[in-house]
């Protein structure tokens, strides 16, 4: 009886420790799969939340580009409409239409400068240089 | 006899069966979508959001030698619209034409029939008529940025009285010259960004640009997703040109040739303008023109660039020409003296006359007096073969080499092609054609002491993404003369032409030395040269012994007067006078003395 009694509880004890490792190893083995898709989880949250404010940034981005891209249009469509106001053919009009008299200068009253509008000396006097405007004007004596 | 435990384990079983079957279930739909219909949905997909965007590039610009710009582009817009979306509600539509008709200031029942027509009829493979939808409908091409701004302000969707959806904006560029008429023959025009005449024309190719092509994968509203697919095929902006012209130079040249056309009315004129060291044309002008951003009062008479494509004789101005060549080989001296013959000389069988009846006279003053008799005498002592070396070395019968797609070579007959009279007609610029250009040349001969030099008209171009322009090369200019003083003599003599006792006392200004020539030449017209109709032409340089520019003019057919020295030199002199004036050339004082 006794004997039998000891056979069963060793039993029981070796089947407990059994289950004891068991349970141990899957719990390990499920927090280690948690673990895992916990990384991945957060990975793909950070990677939609750079996302997010990429795409937020790049609404901004290209508002301002945009933005600059059409004062770009305009500041060329200035251009074209200063130089074309700038023309002689126009000048001259407006000369007439506003009786405005203004003749020739005598070529002692003239005088030649050069604007150099990137800041270098000036080197020459007719410069051939397409940022360099060449004026004429006219002084009293 | 089941018991509680097997009831439990097998429904724990079917459920697993279940859901292993479900999950097979979805991994075969999985398989089928994402392998077997792989191919077809990943393009179904990307149809929806990737986008391509073609972005216009801009045609270079055209600018003068001091970067005034000539030809530009203006921006603007084409309004297009979506009948299939705008005809959706008809009452809209109605406000959204009035309003389109309004800005645009176009027909409001023609805006309304393009908005509001949605759908066509048309036959499908069967050969049945379906309806299909009207997706792309241009209102208006080329609108101005300020309407079409103003425009798109009212029309945008997010607008707070809500706006219009179905109308589009495509930015495009106009090809636009700021100077209108200013330069227009050489300039040339476009035809559908192509260029068809003109500078626009020959460098068609570098100016071009090419439309730069975005595809890439967009968010719901449109936009480029930054993390997403993008490919791009770049475009470029075309190449600017820079001429050799000077605006301010030009202005003045068409202004005063305007007002020889006024006064004149000859059927064409022409000026021409160039640096004798360089061969660069400053200011090149001609009448009948254009102007370019007005397509509907163009003509292709008045497109035409007569300054390298006609050819006329350029008479008595040929005369210093020839004469430099027997001066040269010391055939003759300035004092040399000719009989005149009192205005007339029978030569091979023809008379020769002069305008007016001279005697002896001395080299000089038959440059001076613009004597036929007297060249055509000089021009038999040189002989046939220096005539025509003397004539060819000036660069008649050659091209000039300027950068014009059309250019004439002029008529000058092969030596051996000369007949008996070719020696006493071709000194005086009859028998014998040039361009305008030509002459121009030959005159630059002169002033540069005895160097000819090519003609250029572009003297660089620029590539937009690069810092540096590319200087246009220029050959050295060849020297004529063996003789070293020959240059000075023909300056000399040629100084006496506008001088007291010369055909051209009007070209004449007061503190510089002018020398020059007229010239007034026969049209030859149906076989022979017609007696009402002529050039007159004045062609110089000055300052005479270091001269800044040669200026051409020559008139047409001018009513009124023949003579070079009446019609063209006075225009000759306002040109000069007002371009020393720019160019800063002050007068000599000792000449203005001399003058009180």
């Amino acid at each position: 009886m006794n004997i039998q009694a000891i056979k069963m509880n060793s039993t029981k004890r070796r089947r407990k420790a059994a289950a004891k490792s068991t349970v141990a190893s899957k719990l390990y083995f499920v927090g280690g799969i948690v673990l895992v898709l916990g990384v991945v989880a957060a990975c793909l949250n950070y990677r939609t939340w750079l996302n997010k404010n990429i795409a937020s940034i790049d609404k901004e981005t290209s508002a301002y580009r945009r933005k600059i891209h059409e004062l770009n249009r305009e500041i060329e469509d200035l251009r074209i409409r200063k130089e074309s106001l700038s023309s002689w053919s126009h000048v001259s009009n407006k000369i007439t239409v506003f009786r405005l008299g203004l003749r020739l200068p005598r070529p002692s009253q003239t005088q030649k400068l050069v604007v150099n509008f990137d800041g270098s000396p000036v080197e020459s006097r007719r410069p051939n240089v397409s940022n360099n405007k060449v004026a004429m004007v006219s002084h009293n004596q | 006899m089941l018991t509680g435990n097997d009831h439990l384990r097998i429904r724990t079983k079917l459920v697993v069966a279940i859901f292993i079957l479900i999950f097979i279930g979805l991994w075969g739909r999985l398989w089928y979508v994402q392998v077997i219909r792989h191919k077809e949905l990943y393009k179904k997909a990307q149809k929806q959001y990737t986008t391509t965007k073609t972005t216009t590039s801009k045609r270079g610009e055209i600018f003068d030698t001091n970067a005034n710009l000539l030809v530009g582009n203006v921006p603007c817009d084409d309004i297009i619209a979506d009948p299939s979306i705008t005809a959706s509600n008809l009452h809209r539509c109605r406000q959204l034409s009035k309003l389109i008709a309004y800005y645009l200031k176009q027909d409001y029942n023609t805006v309304y029939a393009k908005l509001s027509r949605g759908s066509r009829t048309v036959s499908n493979k069967e050969g049945k008529k379906v309806p299909k939808k009207i997706k792309y409908v241009v209102i208006a091409r080329k609108v101005p940025l300020k309407i079409s701004s103003e425009l798109k302000k009212i029309i945008h969707p997010k607008n707070r009285k809500g706006g219009f959806k179905g109308i589009f904006f495509k930015e495009v560029y106009k090809r636009y010259y700021p100077k209108g008429e200013l330069l227009a023959n050489i300039l040339g025009f476009t035809n559908v960004n192509h260029g068809k005449a003109g500078v626009e024309r020959l460098l068609d190719k570098k100016i071009s640009s090419s439309k730069s092509q975005r595809r890439y994968e967009r968010s719901r509203d449109g936009r480029l997703l930054a993390y997403g697919k993008n490919k791009e095929k770049k475009g470029h902006d075309g190449w600017d040109v820079f001429l050799t012209v000077s605006e301010p130079i030009q202005a003045i040249l068409e202004e005063e040739l305007e007002k020889l056309c006024a006064k004149w009315r000859p059927r064409a004129a022409y000026a021409i303008m160039a640096d004798p060291k360089t061969g660069n044309i400053l200011a090149i002008a001609q009448r009948p023109t254009f102007n370019p951003n007005d397509r509907r009062k163009m003509n292709p008479s008045s497109w035409r660039n007569r300054t390298s494509e006609d050819i006329f004789d350029p008479g008595s101005t040929m005369k210093p020409i020839a004469i430099s060549g027997a001066i040269d080989a010391g055939i003759v001296k300035p004092y040399t003296r000719i009989d005149c013959e009192k205005g007339a000389w029978r030569y091979g069988g023809r008379v020769l006359h002069d305008s007016h009846p001279l005697d002896i006279l001395t080299v000089s003053e038959i440059v001076q007096q613009s004597s036929n008799i007297g060249t055509a005498k000089i021009a038999l002592k040189m002989g046939k073969k220096l005539l025509n070396k003397t004539l060819r070395s000036f660069g008649f019968g050659s091209r000039t080499g300027i950068q014009l797609k059309v250019e004439t070579r002029g008529l000058f007959t092969k030596l051996e092609e000369w007949d008996k009279l070719s020696i006493t007609r071709f000194p005086i610029g009859q028998g014998i054609s040039c361009s305008p250009l030509q002459l121009v040349r030959a005159y630059c001969g002169l002033a540069n002491h005895g160097k000819v030099p090519k003609l250029r008209l572009i003297d660089r171009i620029k590539n937009p993404e690069k810092d540096h322009p590319v200087k246009m090369w220029a050959p050295k200019a060849k020297q004529v003369f063996k003789n070293p003083t020959t240059w000075k003599t023909m300056i000399d003599m040629m100084v006496l032409v506008t001088q007291e006792g010369g055909t051209a006392k009007r070209a004449a200004i007061p503190g510089y030395h002018v020398a020059g020539k007229t010239g007034t030449s026969q049209k030859f017209i149906n076989g022979e040269y017609s007696h009402s109709q002529y050039f007159a032409t004045f062609i110089g340089f000055i300052p005479a012994y270091k001269p800044a520019f040669v200026l051409l003019v020559t008139a047409d057919e001018p009513k009124g007067a023949i003579y070079g020295g009446t019609v063209s030199a006075p225009t000759f002199k306002n040109i000069a006078q007002r371009t020393l004036q720019y160019l800063d050339i002050k007068p000599n004082p000792k000449l203005l003395k001399d003058k009180k």
